[in-house]
């Protein structure tokens, strides 16, 4: 079955880049994107995906607080943080139960950086 | 302080494609930041003890030209992100967390005509894209407190 996958980031320009690289490279299904951390949890709750994918830095409510809402409420829930914030806020957000962490810039023009993406991807979705 | 402008441009070479050049005399340390550009988008760092602002500005055909798009809003959205990405690039130089601690980054921001951010550690670049000017900027200062 095709894994759904929710994207969550203020950036309209940065969303339609993983979506577009979601649905061509890994052939999975967006069932949604959010904008803040309110439409993280919200659209969790409609749709409990394979995955969500979550920025940090977000109006109304950020990556952070969002990550301990739905961990509240389902605690499997397999969330991969996608932010530029670097350092003890990356380490705070894996303690609370965030799966991974990709750093950015995504890099799509490079293969490597394809390739890493790919396997975080599928480690976290994979994962039990 | 100088290493920001690195940043930035790593951010514009990811995510367009596009490699700005650095105007003469360079990147240079100033006392405040003041662009009379009529488009400026920031992102602002802070922590307890200090207060900071990473701005890019140029004309609005020159976003356009760049960002490959010529809605304002998607001019916007993607120009916020390059600060996004610059401003947490930034806050991770070692020698940055050394001497200003974690800094944490705000949401990005679109501002006026003539902005100053006096009294910082500041340092501005004019780049260059085919023909096109972009400035960029970056300020930290103490926390202003008032003391009652």
């Amino acid at each position: 079955m095709t894994k759904k996958i929710i994207i969550v980031d203020d950036s309209n320009f940065l969303a339609k880049q993983i979506k577009a690289f979601m649905e061509n490279e890994m052939g999975f299904d967006i069932v949604a994107i959010g904008r803040d951390g309110n439409d993280a949890i919200d659209l969790y709750k409609q749709y409990q995906p394979d995955l969500l994918t979550l920025d940090l830095t977000m109006p109304n409510k950020d990556g952070k607080a969002a990550i301990w809402e739905i961990l509240q409420e389902y605690p499997k829930a397999k969330i991969l943080v996608i932010s530029a914030v670097k350092g003890r806020t990356m380490v705070e957000c894996l303690k609370m139960g965030a799966r991974n962490y990709i750093e950015k810039p995504l890099r799509f023009a490079d293969a490597l950086f394809i390739d890493e993406f790919k396997e975080t991807i599928l480690s976290v979705i994979n994962d039990e | 302080m100088l290493q920001a402008v690195d940043c930035f441009l790593e951010a514009v070479e990811v995510l367009f494609g596009k490699k700005m050049e650095i105007m003469e005399p360079g990147a240079v340390e100033v006392p405040r930041l003041r662009t009379d550009c009529e488009t400026l988008i920031a992102v602002g760092l802070s922590n307890k003890n200090w207060q900071g602002l990473t701005v890019v500005a140029s004309s609005m055909v020159s976003f356009t030209d760049l960002v490959g798009d010529d809605s304002p809003e998607q001019v916007y959205d993607a120009m916020g992100e390059v600060m996004n990405t610059t401003a947490g690039c930034f806050a991770a130089i070692p020698e940055i967390v050394y001497k200003y601690g974690e800094l944490t980054q705000g949401v990005p921001m679109r501002m006026g005509v003539g902005t100053a951010f006096p009294k910082a550690d500041s340092m501005e670049a004019i780049l260059k894209l085919g023909s096109g000017h972009f400035y960029f900027g970056l300020a930290i200062r103490p926390v202003l407190r008032l003391n009652f």
